[in-house]
């Protein structure tokens, strides 16, 4: 429809120096309007291929910038309840004045965030929980307060134990 | 491209894989934001079950076996070190039994049993109208010699006459070279009068071994409402009583603070006061200043515990939490 009107309006327009145009229209009819509609189709073409992508690569921007604030959120959670499972073994360790034989706390948590694996350490000085998911890479970190020494260890995230180990007198993170 | 192109009816497949793909990114941020829903439910959970309760329940039985360890010392019937710790075996195996029972309602296996006890002696006086001499009437003598640790020190004093005269006033020491004392009497640090006691007020007097003096002034005691002492818990009348417990600088004290063990304990101006009292001590001697059985009406000492161990385990699915609990109520730190 639109090949048809601008060759109308060229006809119409330009006497002379277009009669050969004209003439040119109306004997190659197809190969020229072709052309035109070649040209339309690739620039239609490439106009939405550029918009369709443009959206694909702002959503998946999108998707994996709200995942990785997801994951980091996630973390802060486990980290805060295991760094809540460390201080509760200190008062443990504090209530029995130095004859615990043995205080420990197991607690489960999911063992992928968003589709990431991740692990738990415990560091001492300064004393924190230390969670780095793997891919993407996240690390947060958790500070703990407690009177009893902490042993540098390290357990996968998922089921985690914080136990006391007497013969160091130290607090540990395992695996449960 | 060709087939893209080739045909204006074809021309949808482009935007028809866009979509596709668009849709599953929203899944994807729809699992996402599930994640962060889950994140935030776990952030409202509480700690561990029983995490807290492991701390708590074993708090209630050094409490309650420390009532239990009170009441058989102060029970004048059980008399002899092995009917002392029998007594108290059997109350233990109770507690473990009743309060088991309560722990496993709550999913959680307590585990309370006896381990040993260490003897001590009960210094007390009975008669609340007696004054506080010993049981020839001496007003100044000696509880016990070559005491290594004392507990549960109280006074309940019906009467407090001091004649006007602060030097009068009866005092407690706790004495090895440096002396630590404790004086009750009815003229305070600040005497008597216009910016000192009232005629209806008594003073609680302590002074340390390094000379640091504090008071408490209380009311006058009388038959129907007398002056309660509790001078290892800190508190006059039950209220805390800050000579008690701290030094004027605010630095922590308690009795006997600053008192190398072993050391003495002695009365003096036990005439000035009427009342009763009593205390356990560890690893004394005792001379005939007191009767050495129970005596209703004069101060006697007998046979008692002065701590005892026990095992305590509490366990459930998430809290393992085993200890061995000292049980020695109204103890001061050594």
């Amino acid at each position: 429809m639109t090949g048809d009107r601008v060759v109308e309006h060229g006809a119409d327009s330009r006497d002379g120096r277009t009669a050969d145009n004209g003439t040119d229209a109306e004997t190659s009819t197809g190969s020229d309007r072709g052309v035109t509609v070649t040209l339309n189709y690739i620039l239609v073409l490439s106009i939405t291929a550029v918009l369709v992508s443009g959206l694909l690569v702002a959503g998946g921007t999108f998707i994996e910038d709200q995942r990785e604030r997801v994951i980091e959120d996630e973390l802060n959670v486990i980290g805060s309840h295991i760094a809540g499972d460390v201080e509760q073994v200190d008062r443990m360790v504090r209530a029995g004045g130095g004859t615990v034989d043995r205080a420990e706390i197991n607690q489960s948590f999911q063992r992928t965030l968003s589709g990431t694996t991740y692990n738990v350490r415990l560091e001492p000085n300064p004393d924190r929980v230390v969670l780095a998911s793997n891919s993407p890479g996240v690390t947060v970190s958790v500070n703990v307060t407690v009177r009893t020494d902490i042993e540098a260890s390290f357990a996968v995230g998922g089921d985690t134990s914080v136990q006391y180990d007497t013969t160091a007198d130290r607090l540990v993170i395992v695996d449960a | 491209m060709a087939h893209l192109s080739g045909n204006g009816r074809e021309r949808g497949q482009l935007l028809l894989v866009g979509v596709l793909v668009l849709a599953a990114m929203f899944i994807v941020l729809a699992l996402v934001v599930n994640s962060a829903v889950f994140a935030e439910n776990l952030a409202t959970r509480e700690d561990v079950p029983g995490s807290e309760e492991a701390v708590e329940y074993r708090a209630e039985l050094v409490d309650g076996i420390g009532e239990i360890v009170v009441a058989i010392n102060e029970d004048e019937n059980v008399t002899s070190q092995s009917e002392l710790e029998n007594h108290t075996q059997n109350e233990i195996a109770m507690v473990r039994s009743r309060g088991g029972l309560s722990q496993a309602i709550s999913g959680a296996v307590v585990e309370v049993s006896y381990r040993n006890a260490t003897p001590g002696h009960r210094i007390a006086q009975e008669n609340a109208s007696r004054n506080l001499t010993d049981r020839n009437a001496t007003e100044d003598w000696t509880l016990a010699e070559d005491v290594t640790s004392v507990r549960n020190v109280g006074f309940q004093l019906r009467d407090v006459d001091t004649g006007g005269n602060f030097s009068r006033g009866f005092e407690m020491t706790v004495s090895n070279g440096t002396t630590w004392s404790l004086s009750v009497s009815e003229e305070g640090l600040t005497g008597v009068g216009a910016d000192g006691l009232g005629a209806d007020e008594v003073a609680v007097t302590v002074e340390t071994g390094t000379g640091d003096q504090a008071e408490c002034v209380r009311d006058k005691p009388n038959a129907t409402s007398p002056l309660t002492i509790d001078v290892t818990g800190g508190t006059v009348d039950g209220e805390p009583c800050h000579a008690l417990n701290r030094q004027a600088d605010t630095t922590p004290m308690w009795l006997g603070a600053g008192v190398g063990d072993p050391y003495d304990i002695e009365f003096d101006n036990g005439g000035s006061v009427n009342g009763t009292y009593s205390m356990v001590v560890e690893n004394a001697s005792f001379d005939a200043s007191l009767h050495s059985t129970y005596n209703e009406s004069e101060p006697y000492v007998m046979d008692a515990l002065y701590d005892v161990d026990l095992s305590y385990a509490y366990q459930n699915h998430a809290v393992a939490y085993e200890d061995t609990l000292r049980v020695a109520p109204g103890e001061v730190p050594p």
